[in-house]
């Protein structure tokens, strides 16, 4: 280090752009609630060891958890994309990998008749090892579930257990100087899922105990957490509990969204439109009903939907809001709208002087840039976003090597470099 | 530089804009013509036509004067320029091009709608393709094994075997060969070189003494009339001074701004950023000629003994990140799995001790047994005025002085540093920068056959597997396979450290916003200014 610093000391001392090292963050709350606002999640846990139940902690989960939801959803976008041009790529149509990715890839996106195509080719073949039958049969069996709801899902989380997300499930080399790999999407999602687990337990003795608003927002962070795993249930009674409305403010109509929807297995036609209307004044609202529409849950309402979140941002201010633009961002683009036009709103809320940096732009707002621009083939700078995001955030490396297969199999150019200054 | 001179006093070129009397095409679009950019680049190009010119700056000034036979949209898909259409043969490798009728080249020096015929296309294969002519492009074309004119409007090309990305090879840029001193090459003594006639949506009007290139919008343009009067390309030794200059309404644009004015200039609503050139990279280039050089383990030392990231964070603000190869984080090349190598100067100094420095000489600085003393020049391509380059490299030799090596600072003007770094190869150390374009094609930047004058493997790196690695990417079909060998290619000059990789900074381009409908290209810029338009009330 000494060197370091008389290597500098040639007299040329520059600030460094006010992101604060770790040795000058405050022991504590003060120095979690500091690494939290620059959206270092992990770290602000990790300072709080210890330190017994805090809503901080359970909300960085939830954060973690949005993000990882998010991030699942462009990997398997991407990789959908990727194994059909990696199919159409002659040498590869007899590797069985390719079907059953695609299986995998299409379960994961709802495409659940073309998952059981892919997955019933993969299992036909006789290349699929023994190791991978038990897994395709059971995806192939979820996939046959999901299309006629009477049957019971199948179980494949004991098959998850133990595998990282960074790591391929599968290496393979079809040919000698050539690798591929391939990343189970199910794992993108448990790690998402995993957050959620973790938000819901952290913030559950914050919720029971706690007093005041922070009692309020951990109920309401607590419910939203058991509603994204499944738990719709469970998730409305929790979120009864967060009866403050005043502290609650703009996120009242996803509380009345989310106990609603706990009803709605049990009445055959929910009635969106009445529920729409009371709920579509807040942007929160909107963004909670965009997912909705996207998972076919309130497909009635897309033409609403998609009209209210087109504005749905136009009078909050770019700078500081980040994640809303964020969530912003992804619901468009999930609902199909014109990616440049996205764009250009996201880029107005970049910090662009700190372009790809955590600490100055909200990791959902990256995120979305980085889908609009890969959705105009500009996977240079979606690359580029996700290298540096990728450096505080694992689990990345999924969407990045799916990414690369896409820049890899649709770039045109000519081979050329140039030098300059 | 008295060559430099000499050549820009005689280039003043200033012959009024003739309209073309046929084939005037109409924009439908509905923006209005008129007005003038003036835009900034950190320094000037050596030469501005398409064949000979090899750096950033001559590359976007080329793209406003030229065509190619294909072009790219803004989609990235391969789309027609001066080539109306084409076919390609059952086995991939033969390319028939329809050429549009009507186009014609700039009615410049005593030309008059003269129409572009195949004969010009294939003569600028030609002189691309011919020994003499010192060009960085002749790897992209030793691929043709034949070519043709089928008629005036047709020519067919043939590859030795098909090639991936095949047309976006042959998107070089035509020029009149019939108006060049001799028409079969292309050298640096020709006038065109400095004075070059185009297809393009804009032509040459000057160049001034201070290195200003003022390009007028050509009438006749096949696409139809560009909507801008008048671009004009002014130099900057500085890039703070480049900023100021814009900030004070002497500059419409800067096409790359220096990375710690990207605050300030983001702050003022008067500009647009649009980010640009993902795809690049700074190093340091280590000459394999030099005899300590040579040694990897010098090489690994240099890359150990600097702290990157501090000079990254202090010169730069943070602005950009730091890479562990020869791809940028944007490309689908980079591994992922290989790292930079980290700071640490006790590993510098055992490997400099295991490749035989362990001597200290009165110096203070490490020799050989024999005395000799490990010493480098280091040539930095800058004027001193560029205080950011200059704290760079001062670091630099202060870092490596801390683990035994003496560097020397040599700052040499561009056109100086080019020669002496790309002709004579007399350099121990450069600092540059690389920008690719999205094929990820690093083959002339370290093949061992790409050595000569003004090829690109300026460090003369010879590895027999490395040289294996390029030739197998560049000639497989399948991409995956190519996405493998790039990465493999990745891992073992990672290791090798022909250059210190250093980093990719954020590069943004600033815009006035009185410029609308701005595209750009990712890596030409200017591929589709021929739609930028300025709104009457602001020209």
């Amino acid at each position: 280090m000494r060197q370091a610093a008389s290597a500098l000391a040639v007299g040329l001392v520059f600030a460094t752009g006010g992101l604060v090292s770790a040795a000058a963050v405050p022991e504590g709350l003060e120095g979690a609630q500091q690494l939290y606002r620059q959206n270092h999640w992990a770290e602000a846990r990790d300072h709080l060891k210890g330190a017994g139940p805090t809503y901080l902690v359970g909300r960085s989960w939830v954060r973690e958890a949005e993000l990882y939801d998010a991030v699942h959803r462009f990997t398997v976008d991407a990789g959908s994309e990727y194994l059909a041009e990696l199919k159409a790529m002659p040498g590869n149509k007899l590797l069985v990998w390719i079907p059953l990715f695609e299986g995998f890839y299409y379960l994961e996106a709802g495409r659940y008749a073309e998952a059981q195509k892919a997955l019933a080719a993969a299992m036909k073949s006789p290349g699929l090892p023994s190791a991978w039958r038990p897994i395709a049969k059971a995806r192939h069996a979820m996939a046959v579930a999901k299309q006629s709801p009477a049957s019971a899902p199948a179980d494949e989380k004991a098959t998850l257990e133990g595998l990282e997300v960074d790591k391929p499930s599968i290496e393979a080399e079809p040919e000698k100087g050539k690798t591929l790999r391939f990343f189970d999407p199910a794992y993108t999602r448990t790690r998402a899922r995993l957050s959620w687990e973790r938000a819901a337990a952290e913030l559950q003795p914050v919720a029971e105990k706690g007093t005041g608003a922070e009692a309020t927002l951990a109920a309401f962070y607590r419910g939203l957490s058991l509603y994204a795993v499944g738990a719709t249930e469970p998730a409305a009674a929790q979120m009864k509990a967060a009866n403050d409305a005043a502290v609650l403010s703009a996120l009242v109509p996803v509380q009345k969204v989310v106990v609603a929807r706990a009803s709605w297995t049990k009445t055959a036609t929910p009635d969106y439109a009445a529920l729409w209307n009371e709920t579509r004044g807040h942007r929160e609202g909107v963004f909670f009903w965009a997912d909705l529409v996207r998972s076919g849950e309130a497909k009635p309402l897309a033409t609403q939907v998609g009209a209210a979140l087109r504005d749905a941002v136009q009078d909050l201010d770019p700078r500081g809001n980040g994640a809303l633009y964020g969530q912003w961002g992804l619901a468009r683009l999930a609902l199909g709208a014109e990616p440049r036009e996205v764009l250009e709103v996201l880029e107005a809320a970049r910090d662009k002087s700190n372009k790809n940096k955590l600490e100055s732009n909200d990791p959902l707002l990256l995120l979305a840039i980085c889908k609009a621009r890969a959705a105009i083939q500009d996977y240079p700078q979606a690359l580029e976003t996700l290298f540096e995001m990728g450096k505080t955030l694992p689990g990345l490396r999924p969407l990045q090597w799916n990414l690369q297969g896409l820049y890899a199999a649709r770039q045109k150019a000519g081979g050329e470099a140039r030098i300059s200054q | 530089m008295r060559r430099l001179v000499s050549l820009a006093l005689a280039a003043v070129v200033a012959v009024p804009v003739a309209a073309h009397s046929a084939n005037l095409v109409t924009r439908t679009d509905g923006f209005p013509d008129g007005g003038k950019l003036v835009y900034g680049e950190y320094g000037r190009p050596a030469t501005l036509d398409p064949v000979t010119s090899n750096d950033m700056v001559g590359l976007r000034l080329t793209e406003l004067m030229f065509n190619g036979l294909v072009s790219f949209s803004p989609k990235n898909e391969v789309v027609s320029d001066l080539a109306e259409k084409w076919e390609i043969s059952p086995d991939n490798r033969t390319y028939k091009f329809k050429l549009r009728a009507g186009i014609t080249w700039q009615n410049r020096m005593g030309l008059t709608d003269k129409p572009a015929t195949a004969d010009d296309i294939l003569g600028t294969l030609d002189v691309i393709r011919h020994p003499k002519t010192l060009t960085p492009l002749k790897a992209q074309y030793e691929l043709v094994s034949d070519y043709r004119k089928i008629d005036n409007q047709t020519l067919e090309i043939t590859l030795k075997r098909p090639i991936v990305n095949a047309l976006g090879r042959l998107s070089f840029k035509a020029i009149p060969t019939f108006v060049l001193k001799r028409p079969d090459f292309l050298g640096r003594d020709d006038s065109f070189v400095q004075n070059p006639i185009g297809t393009g949506a804009f032509q040459l009007m000057q160049t001034s003494e201070g290195g200003d290139v003022v390009m007028d919008v050509n009438p006749g343009y096949h696409k139809g009339r560009a909507h801008l009067d008048r671009i004009t390309m002014k130099p900057f030794a500085d890039k703070n001074v480049m900023t100021q200059a814009m900030l004070f309404n002497a500059l419409d644009m800067i096409v790359e701004l220096n990375p710690r004015d990207i605050a300030q200039v983001e702050g003022d609503k008067r500009f647009n950023l649009y980010p640009y050139n993902a795809l690049s990279y700074v190093f340091f280039g280590h000459n394999a000629r030099n005899e300590h050089l040579k040694k990897k383990e010098v090489r690994q030392a240099i890359a150990y003994a600097i702290n990157r990231q501090e000079m990254l964070d202090s010169f730069y603000a943070g602005r950009g990140t730091l890479i562990s190869g020869p791809f940028a984080p944007g490309s689908w090349a980079y591994n992922l799995d290989v790292k930079p190598l980290p700071f640490d100067p006790g590993k510098a100094k055992e490997l400099l001790k295991a490749a035989g420095y362990s001597v200290t000489g009165g110096d203070g600085f490490l020799q050989t047994e024999s005395g000799k003393p490990l010493a480098f020049t280091l040539k930095i391509p800058i004027e001193k005025e560029n205080e950011t380059i200059k704290r760079v490299v001062l670091v630099f030799q202060n870092y490596l002085k801390a683990v035994g090596i003496k560097v020397d600072l040599e700052f040499r003007e561009w056109q100086a540093w080019k020669t002496d770094v790309f002709v004579d190869h007399d350099f121990d150390i450069v600092i540059a920068t690389w920008a690719f374009d999205d094929s990820a094609d690093i083959s002339t930047l370290f093949h061992s056959g790409e050595t000569g004058a003004w090829r690109n493997n300026f460090v003369g790196y010879s590895n027999p597997d490395v040289d294996g690695l390029i030739v197998e990417a560049k000639t497989t079909l399948d991409r995956e396979k190519q996405r493998t060998i790039n990465q493999r290619l990745h891992q073992v000059l990672a290791q090798e450290q022909p250059y210190t990789f250093l980093w990719t900074l954020t590069n943004y381009a600033a815009v006035q916003k009185k410029v609308r409908h701005v595209e750009l290209h990712p890596f030409r810029f200017f591929t589709f200014a021929d739609t930028w338009y300025i709104a009457k009330k602001d020209q």
